[in-house]
């Protein structure tokens, strides 16, 4: 994960997984203490799937999995938030048989007041992203399939509207988003923490990556295929699918084109198609 | 060698909708070597092999593991710590590899080696999966 703290006007804070060689959840506001680890890419071209850490961008990720109790790590940085925007990469399982199941009532994305009440809640449950949002009617549901990267989106804002919250899905390799929209009542609730994990009860095992959060302005998504991170998709990313190929060594950028949890030949030919599209991927 | 060609020819026959990554292992001059070939549908335009060698890095010699490709096709062979070989053949203007056995290469191991295929994929022009299979024989 890139390793970065956002700080500045109008930007409230991005977390790591990782700061200099070691992969770390050290700069999270607080975590649940046990089972929360941080993931270290170890040997993308690992066969064996019980054993592979996934990540998305860079070295690291951050792995949880299913138990009794809750297992999160906690953003305090929104602090009094009245709007909210983020994005953070989730992968939700191993196939069908390791796939994460919160059950409705469970999250695997927990944004909350400063009194601990639920603002914007998101479930794994059933093979969809359920979300809850406080102040709105209704759960919405967008499907997710397991062994595949997604991108989550998120905009809310305290005040009333058409379009209070705004979650934006894309992942699976996908080029364009899932999106819904929900209309919100009027709140005095301000956006105190978040958390990121899995809650008490929840089966499979969960890795998120390139968490960021801020008050105004969209992260946006991670350039998919550019593998080397200079925002650029060149025949330097198809080199850079090789190199971690052949060395086990996680390339610095987004190498998963596929977006499904494995670096391998299919990724070089993602990688292919990226430069024919030639999107963009400037900031 | 006739045995092997019997080889070839009994499993392209009965492959002729997959690719059969096909590592076949005998005694070399100072060690074991195995012979690394495709039974090719003509569909696959990538290739990606792991082969575990069961021999430390230093002891495999990846010199001709990629020698004999078509012209039409690169490829890189690498090794990691656990001595298992990564293979990768591509075409990047989605040229698909001949249909037919093709051999690609050899690898060289001093002393004794256990080759084991531990993953082989196949990509089409579209980059989607091709069924992909493999088999060692001495």
């Amino acid at each position: 994960m890139r390793n970065k703290f956002l700080l500045g006007a109008a930007i409230a804070g991005a977390v790591l997984f990782n700061q200099a060689n070691a992969c770390s959840i050290a700069q999270w506001s607080a975590t649940d203490s046990v089972g929360v680890v941080a993931a270290d890419a170890g040997e993308p071209t690992q066969p064996s799937t019980s054993t592979l850490f996934r990540r998305y961008s860079a070295r690291c990720a951050l792995k949880t999995t299913g138990a009794a109790t809750a297992k999160y790590v906690q953003d305090n940085s929104p602090a009094s938030a009245t709007t909210y925007k983020a994005r953070f990469y989730l992968y939700s399982g191993d196939g069908s048989a390791n796939a994460v199941d919160t059950g409705a009532a469970g999250f695997v994305y927990l944004a909350r007041d400063g009194a601990g009440a639920n603002l914007i809640k998101l479930a794994l449950a059933g093979g969809n992203l359920q979300t809850t949002v406080a102040n709105a009617t209704g759960v919405t549901n967008i499907p997710i399939t397991p062994q595949r990267w997604y991108s989550v989106e998120i905009d809310w804002q305290q005040a009333a509207g058409a379009a209070g919250f705004v979650i934006k899905v894309q992942g699976a390799g996908s080029t364009t988003p899932v999106t819904q929209t929900v209309a919100t009542t009027a709140s005095t609730a301000v956006l105190a923490n978040v958390r990121l994990g899995l809650s008490a009860g929840s089966t499979g095992t969960a890795f998120f990556d390139e968490y960021d959060s801020r008050r105004t302005t969209a992260p946006g998504r991670l350039c998919r295929g550019d593998v080397n991170g200079d925002r650029a998709i060149n025949i330097f990313d198809r080199g850079g699918i090789n190199a971690e190929i052949g060395t086990g060594n996680p390339a610095p950028g987004q190498p998963d084109c596929t977006e499904d949890g494995s670096i391998n030949v299919f990724d070089r030919g993602c990688v292919n198609a990226q430069i024919a599209a030639n999107p963009t991927c400037a900031l | 060698m006739k045995l092997i060609f019997a080889c070839f020819v009994a499993i392209a026959s009965s492959s002729a909708l997959a690719n059969d990554l096909l590592l076949t292992t005998g005694e070399g001059k100072s060690g074991t070597v195995t012979s690394i070939d495709l039974v090719s549908d003509g569909t696959a335009t990538m290739l990606q092999f792991n082969i575990a060698t069961g021999s430390d890095a230093k002891s495999v010699d990846l010199t001709n593991c990629i020698a004999s490709l078509p012209k039409s096709h690169k490829g890189e062979c690498s090794i990691n710590s656990n001595g298992e070989v990564l293979g990768l053949v591509y075409n990047d203007e989605g040229v698909s590899l001949p249909k037919g056995v093709i051999n690609i290469g050899k690898l060289s191991v001093r002393g004794s080696a256990s080759f084991t295929v531990t993953q082989f994929l196949a990509a089409d022009k579209t980059n989607a999966h091709v069924e992909g299979t493999s088999k060692v024989s001495k």
